[in-house]
């Protein structure tokens, strides 16, 4: 899985612990998610790309095996 | 982030374990001094824990669904582990191999359910996650 979180958080000028903050996880949590290291839940996902103001599909890239 | 309720739980009952242990310590005079300090030790590290994001020593959450996933992971394994080693045991005095007292094997069976537990976390929370 890939993600544009690094490119639209700096898009909104947002550092990871306020990106973390905002969505209530820790910070590792966004470092794993951008590093697509981590599948995260259909909330998170859905947190996150709210935070970032995208729909989910722009800000998590989903590959088929 | 501002303190929650179980950091200050925690942070009451360190208290709580300190006061405790002072309080054996002065009243009674034949135990053991290993439980005195086993109950300072723990007093100090639930202070120490529920008073860290008070002093600005823990930003963010103390869990999220990541951290959950992991620590469930690692309970599993450690089950697992523990079960291993309780039926190798059971084999071992089976066979007549190994002769050990009840305590020494709560002893052990503690000391295995611990280690593996810590030693998951560990190692699941570097790796970052679990599929």
């Amino acid at each position: 899985m890939k993600t544009r979180i690094k490119e639209l958080r700096a898009r909104y000028d947002l550092t990871q612990e306020e990106l973390a903050k905002k969505v209530g996880v820790r910070r590792e949590t966004i470092v794993f998610l951008e590093k697509g290291r981590y599948n995260p839940s259909l909330k998170l996902a859905y947190d996150v790309a709210k935070v970032l103001k995208s729909d989910i599909e722009e800000v998590f890239i989903f590959e088929e095996d | 982030m501002e303190t929650t309720k179980t950091d200050k739980i925690i942070g009451v009952l360190g208290i709580f374990f300190c006061v405790g242990a002072v309080a054996l310590l002065m009243t009674t005079e034949t135990i053991d001094i290993t439980i005195i300090l086993a109950l300072l030790v723990a007093g100090v590290i639930c202070i120490v824990t529920g008073f860290s994001r008070c002093l600005g020593y823990r930003k963010g959450p103390r869990t999220d669904e990541r951290t959950r996933k992991l620590s469930a992971f690692a309970a599993t394994y450690s089950w697992f582990i523990t079960f291993m080693l309780v039926n190798i045991l059971f084999l071992l005095d089976y066979f007549g191999r190994l002769t050990i007292t009840v305590s020494q094997t709560l002893g052990v069976i503690f000391f295995i359910m611990l280690v593996t537990m810590f030693g998951m976390s560990a190692y699941l929370k570097q790796k970052g996650y679990v599929e």
